[in-house]
């Protein structure tokens, strides 16, 4: 199945050689092409697409802007001739950051990492529980028991239906264990169970009684993980 | 001459333009064909940017631009633009990079019948 995408640069040139790339990929069907962020806003906001080809430095909103205004989030493969941006691509969970002018060897080898990472993100865990060295023992823990896991120095905490068990480990040991399927980092802090989410309010969710706080990057990731009616 | 025999000119960076293209001539001549047609008014712009001492959208457009230099294989005439572009977020005056954008603006204007032959070339392919 092709993935969808959307161009946004206002450099023409610039749209036409990736669209040029993504037909010639095969791979890839470009469902828009906009020439700054709030035309790419207005589509977005009724259409979901699996990759963004994005500019930075744009009129009117940056490319980074556009990202925090989006109730999910795609891949994301920037395109820009600075690369003074690392950082913040790397706050974004960007898949790839294609520098202008780039050849297309290199757009296929970003397209191959999105396409990757995609198929990633519905690879179920391979088992339904995880033991855990607590309080001297290894306890059994089910993931549908699991609320959420918590950061607490050099230990992390992981609170349950029926209680909470504190081991020694850090959220990104955890991080690389559960993060797939139902569990998704919200916080430098914190891993949450997504189908334990009660509500969630601005940066704030809410999972049983306890309040989890949501990082403001990752609240648009957080959002395009869970069902939300329209 | 088939597609993939075709050897772009010398003063052209001819290594990244293969990358590029990789035989694909159809698209260099779309590509070589919008470049010439809307260089003239990204010039004006970035002129006009400069002729009224507006340092920011000045940068701005010679960033626009940077890239789609390297597109027609002037590689050498993005890194200038690039060097354009730095400078003009470490001076305070637009004067100040009046020499480098002299020298670019000179480079640019004599490589634009490089251009335009290489684009004929490829359309007598």
């Amino acid at each position: 199945m092709k993935l969808s995408a959307i161009i946004v640069d206002d450099e023409p040139l610039s749209r036409q050689f990736l669209e040029l790339y993504c037909a010639k990929s095969g791979k890839i069907n470009v469902s828009g092409s906009f020439p700054e962020s709030a035309s790419a806003l207005s589509f977005l906001q009724h259409n979901q697409v699996d990759i963004i080809f994005l500019d930075v430095e744009m009129p009117g909103d940056t490319g980074f802007q556009l990202l925090d205004k989006l109730q999910f989030m795609p891949k994301v493969i920037l395109t820009t001739s600075k690369t003074d941006y690392a950082y913040d691509a790397f706050q974004y969970h960007v898949t790839d950051y294609l520098k202008k002018p780039f050849s297309y060897i290199r757009f296929q080898e970003a397209v191959n990492r999105a396409d990757n990472f995609s198929k990633e993100l519905v690879v179920e865990p391979k088992a339904d529980d995880i033991f855990i060295k607590s309080g001297g023992k290894l306890t059994r823990l089910y993931y549908n028991d699991i609320l959420y896991i918590e950061s607490i120095g050099d230990y992390v905490k992981y609170c349950t239906t029926e209680k909470k068990y504190i081991a020694h480990s850090t959220l990104k040991a955890v991080e690389e264990q559960l993060c797939k399927g139902n569990f998704m980092k919200v916080h430098r802090s914190f891993i949450v169970n997504l189908k334990k989410i009660v509500n969630i309010e601005d940066y704030t969710l809410r999972i049983g009684m306890d309040q989890i706080p949501v990082s403001k990057v990752l609240k648009s990731e957080v959002m395009g993980r869970i069902n939300i009616a329209v | 001459m088939s597609e993939a025999a075709f050897v772009f000119d010398g003063r052209l960076d001819r290594t990244f333009l293969e990358s590029v293209y990789e035989g694909d001539m159809e698209h260099a001549e779309m590509v070589f064909d919008q470049f010439l047609q809307t260089l003239p008014s990204q010039l004006s712009e970035i002129k006009n940017y400069y002729q009224g001492c507006d340092l920011e959208n000045f940068r701005k457009n010679v960033h626009k631009i940077k890239p789609v230099l390297s597109y027609v294989g002037l590689t050498g005439l993005t890194d200038k633009a690039a060097v354009l572009e730095s400078q003009c977020k470490q001076v305070a005056s637009i004067q100040d990079v009046a020499t480098l954008y002299s020298s670019f603006s000179m480079e640019l204007n004599q490589m634009i019948p490089v251009i335009e032959n290489e684009l004929t070339r490829i359309r007598n392919l």
